[in-house]
């Protein structure tokens, strides 16, 4: 019986070719021949009719379904938004930063003291409801101080760290990328890292004069061999893996190449390199400063004040804790922080 | 045969230095291509199969000059081309493209879709402006079979099939005259092995495209291509049309090959199969003679000591001493 | 009784965006003296079985429910101590990729070795490598004296995985789960170990477990097999019966996309991609995919029948059948939920 059914089944729709369509489905469709489905088959599924259901919809409404739910937005805010949500540290690393900034832009407004009036009678005052920080040996309000020196820690911290970084990218991805440049540029990294870093930043300084803005040039100098290591490094690796040589297939530059596939690559990494860097030169600033070739008084930056302290860490330990404090405060929310925005944006991690 | 030849070598050789432990240049060298002399005509599939390490994949792309070739001559439209400055190969490039195997590390992870497969377009400045290659992108996606929707998404947020009609859509889009298809259906899984292979098929009959189909699975070979390329230890063996090689193999090599597929039959049991012994010899010191001499039960004093000629026999070439009657 | 008996087994993942069912309600009844085969693609949980029996699943996935009993042992309630006695010596274990299973400093010999001392304490160390050295030659390496001392990167893909499999051999196993042992291999290499490891089951009378996505291996080497689809088993029987009456559509479906030496017709599609485990269809996991589904297909998910001595199938089209058998017709029968047949029972043959 059940043959005879089949048997009518397929007279009544073996006739019918299917269509050759561009079945959209799953994502994907499949180009079909015209009788591509009339091929071998076994006994049992020959028997069998294809039934009459409009499967294409039911699929599509399931399809639809899942692809709706996946959408995926990512934009540089979508990726802040999913890390506010997904990453609880980060987030709250980014509203101190934020805080930090805030401060030390408007140290002004906010500063309850000159940061440079000294006070001899109320000198090594400890925290109190008039100095919330305490004062120093010269009775000039520490809190004050603090925020006007955030002024130049984060300049210091910033821009040579941002030059440093430039430098050492290029230098980096050239000398991975182009073979032969591979070994001069690594020389010079070389000679850079072969002196004691505050040796060459003092060099530097004493050359040019010790201002502000030579400590970022002498920081930058130092700063650079660093990254270019580990940029080439990555470039080396990433230059064999299969998506360069696709772009090498279709005629691609190497300009471009380096600046679309190399460099998006390295991202990841060069964020929490970056996150790194501003500490270390913030205290590479304060070594300078210790030095008398970083920022001159009455100008201080947070390197300065903890250096000054340390005649009084027994006796007004307040004077080192809360310029350390602010140093570390702010360390570890750039390291949460750049954790956090990798961990984001790393389209391998995510899963 | 009166056909056009669209791509021609002629005496292709490849070697790479080896390099010791220390990063010394040593003076061995891995022969990886060795005297290779062939020819893909127009609108053919010429199918490339050999075992692993056999330089298929090298030869795949010092035709292109991906790698640059130790010595040969190039011939691309008549054009010699293994001379030409980087600059002067675009036009090449733009012509000859390629798929790659892994479709997984062949798509930058940073990048979306849309601008995956506008970098040939940009690259080569086919369009003025960014919303007609815009249009070209979600016209080549639909033509791979994947949603023009899709557009701004991930490679990671696809699946492998998926991902190979990106790479498929990337080597379509300067309408090119060749592509060199180096295993391009290898990591996929059957099902979806099958939907890129009649894909390839129908994109070649509506754009009469030219294939270099690189595989180390005879099966797929024979389903794609015209004519067929068996190499071993970097050096042909046999060359001439898919029906011919397969229906009556002259170097037994390529009749071993054929032998050792296992066939989705139950009742051809695989114990009264003539198997080949051994494993490849290695290409920084191939075998003297007869690359093939050391596993071919057949070879005698000739095949130890003499390079084999290539001879024309029933319609195709093969190099060896003792063809198969 | 069974040597290996698999009821029932789930294996889901928790993972932060669902629960993925890696293994559904897998039943797997493996003899003495049979050789086995898990055929399915990447995904569809065959290596998750083999994982959970042998007790290598990993946080976030573990066995949720089912038994797994082999020698009348229960596996997953034994003792970590008694564990390790049974795996590598009652059951063992090779993998697709031999180079990543072997240390890389230690030679092939000692490893085999090792393999051996840890299961037998009493044999001394001499009679412990000639063992290794004859059971080099009983794999067919070649110079076994000679390669003992080998590191495993001296010795290619083939020899390496000779290697893997005389460590599986060892302690003479009576199960032998080999996990895509010659996918990395060359068809020439393939050939040789599939011919080895039927010669060595023959002469041992061992059972092995053959997981692999090629239908080809299967049909040369299995005698019965389980056809595996998104975590479920589709169809299962003697590997004669099976390909000369294939039943189910998935199979159906793979059989007709391999390219074959006898034709060049074109080759089927199964339309579409395998399911997202975490968007699973409500009914059959295959109804998207598959051209004879109904809408039935798409509301609940047909059970494992018999439609033969020692054939099972997971579908609608046998089912429907089964269920009315004696009735006029095997019609489409859309939304009736009818009692779902019992599993594997007599019902039936669907022709």
């Amino acid at each position: 019986m059940e043959a005879n059914r089949t048997k009518e089944e397929l007279l009544e729709r073996g006739g019918k070719k299917p269509v050759r369509e561009k079945a959209v489905s799953e994502g994907i469709s499949i180009t079909e021949a015209g009788n591509g489905e009339t091929g071998r088959r076994p006994r049992r599924l020959a028997d069998v009719a294809v039934p009459a259901f409009d499967r294409r919809a039911a699929v599509k409404a399931m399809e639809e379904a899942v692809l709706s739910r996946k959408e995926e937005d990512d934009s540089f805010l979508a990726v802040c938004k999913r890390m506010f949500r997904n990453n609880k540290v980060a987030a709250a690393s980014a509203v101190i930063l934020v805080i930090y900034v805030l401060m030390i832009l408007f140290a002004n407004v906010i500063a309850p003291y000159d940061p440079a009036v000294v006070n001899l009678m109320e000198r090594l005052q400890p925290p109190s409801m008039a100095h919330i920080c305490g004062t120093d040996e010269l009775g000039r309000d520490i809190f004050s101080r603090i925020l006007y020196g955030g002024r130049v820690s984060l300049l210091v911290g910033l821009v040579p760290t941002s030059i440093s970084m430039v430098i050492g990218i290029i230098m980096g991805l050239l000398s991975g990328y182009i073979r032969g440049l591979d070994a001069l540029i690594m020389r010079l990294a070389d000679i850079v890292l072969a002196f004691p870093s505050i040796v060459l930043a003092m060099v530097v300084m004493y050359t040019l004069g010790a201002s502000t803005f030579n400590i970022f040039i002498a920081l930058s100098i130092i700063g650079w061999a660093g990254t270019a290591r580990i940029v080439r490094s990555q470039t080396l690796s990433l230059r064999e893996m299969g998506f360069v040589e696709a772009a090498r297939s279709m005629g691609v530059s190497r300009t471009k190449i380096m600046a679309r596939h190399i460099l998006p690559n390295c991202l990841p990494s060069l964020i929490v390199l970056f996150t790194l860097n501003i500490p270390d030169a913030i205290l590479s600033e304060s070594n300078l400063s210790f030095l008398g070739v970083g920022a001159q008084p009455p100008d201080t930056s947070w390197g300065l004040m903890v250096s000054q302290a340390k005649g009084f860490a027994i006796s007004s330990p307040w004077m080192m804790i809360f310029p350390s404090l602010a140093i570390l405060i702010m360390v570890l929310s750039l390291n949460f922080l750049g954790d956090g925005l990798r961990d984001e944006i790393d389209p391998h991690l995510k899963k | 045969m009166s056909r056009e030849i669209l791509l021609e070598a002629q005496h292709l050789i490849k070697e790479f230095p080896v390099k010791s432990a220390m990063g010394v240049k040593k003076k061995s060298r891995v022969h990886a291509v060795s005297d290779v002399s062939l020819a893909i005509y127009k609108g053919e599939t010429l199918g490339l199969v050999g075992e692993s390490g056999c330089g298929k994949s090298t030869l795949g792309r010092v035709l292109i000059r991906l790698i640059e070739p130790t010595s040969g001559r190039l011939f691309f439209e008549g054009q010699s081309i293994e001379n030409l400055k980087e600059k002067d190969m675009r036009a090449v490039r733009r012509k000859a493209q390629m798929i790659f195997q892994d479709p997984y590390s062949s798509l930058d992870p940073r990048m979306k879709v849309r601008d995956l497969i506008a970098e040939p377009l940009e690259t080569h400045h086919v369009y003025p402006s960014r919303e007609e290659t815009t249009k070209r992108v979600q016209e080549l996606m639909d033509l791979v079979g994947i949603r023009p929707e899709l557009i701004d998404r991930y490679p990671h947020q696809f699946s492998g099939g998926q991902r190979q009609r990106i790479g498929i859509a990337r080597a379509l889009a300067l309408k090119p005259e060749l592509i060199i298809c180096d295993e391009p259906v290898s990591a996929l899984d059957v099902s979806i092995q099958s939907q890129i292979l009649n894909l390839l098929k129908d994109l070649q009959q509506e754009m009469n495209l030219t294939y270099l189909f690189i595989s180390h699975d005879l099966s797929v070979v024979h389903y794609i291509a015209d004519r067929i390329c068996v190499m071993f230890l970097g050096k042909i063996c046999e060359i001439g049309d898919t029906d011919v090689v397969y229906e009556r193999p002259l170097h037994p090599y390529t009749k071993f090959l054929l032998s050792a597929i296992p066939k989705t039959d139950p009742d051809q049991p695989m114990e009264s199969k003539e198997l080949l012994p051994g494993e490849l010899p290695s290409p920084v010191d191939p075998p003297a003679g007869c690359r093939f001499h050391t596993r071919c039960p057949y070879a005698d004093e000739a095949c130890r000591t003499r390079e084999p000629e290539g001879r024309m026999l029933d319609g195709r070439q093969v190099f060896c001493h003792h063809p198969l009657r | 009784m069974s040597l290996l008996e698999i009821k029932n087994l789930e294996t889901s993942f928790f993972t932060h965006e669902g629960v993925v069912r890696a293994v559904d309600d897998v039943t797997i009844l493996i003899d003495e003296n049979e050789r086995v085969g898990i055929v399915g693609e990447s995904g569809c949980g065959k290596s998750m079985t083999a994982m959970s029996l042998m007790g290598l699943i990993k946080k976030p996935g573990r066995v949720v429910s089912g038994s797994i009993t082999f020698n009348g042992k229960d596996m997953l309630a034994v003792s970590q101590r008694e564990k390790s006695k049974i795996l590598g010596n009652e059951i063992s274990m090779i993998f697709q990729e031999p180079m990543t299973s072997l240390n890389p400093v230690i030679t092939v010999g000692k490893q085999v070795k090792e393999a051996i001392t840890f299961h037998q304490k009493d044999i001394s160390a001499e009679e412990a490598k000639r063992r290794v050295i004859q059971l080099f030659e009983e794999v067919g390496i070649p110079d076994a004296a000679k390669r003992y001392s080998a590191y495993p990167h001296q010795l290619s893909g083939g020899l390496r995985q000779r290697v893997m499999i005389a460590m599986a051999m060892a302690c003479r196993p009576k199960l032998l789960i080999a996990d895509e042992p010659t996918t990395a291999l060359d068809v020439t290499i393939e050939a040789q170990i599939l011919q080895l490891m039927k010669k060595l089951q023959d002469e041992t009378g061992m059972s092995v477990m053959m997981i692999t996505h090629n239908l080809g291996v299967v049909a040369q080497f299995c005698t019965r097999m389980y056809v595996m689809y998104a975590g479920r088993i589709m169809e299962s029987g003697t590997v004669s019966e099976v390909f000369k009456n294939i039943a189910h559509p998935y199979t159906d479906g793979l059989m007709r996309s391999i390219p074959k030496l006898e034709s060049r017709e074109r080759l089927y599609n199964i339309k579409g991609l395998v399911p997202n485990m975490l968007d699973l269809p409500k009914g059959c996991r295959f109804c998207q995919r598959c051209e004879y589904s109904k809408a039935r297909c798409f509301e609940e998910e047909p059970e494992l029948v018999k439609i033969a001595p020692g054939h099972f199938v997971r579908c609608f089209l046998y089912t429907d059948c089964a269920d009315q058998k004696g009735k006029s017709a095997c019609a489409e029968n859309g939304g009736s939920a009818a009692s779902a047949p019992n599993t594997q029972a007599e019902g039936g043959t669907g022709r």
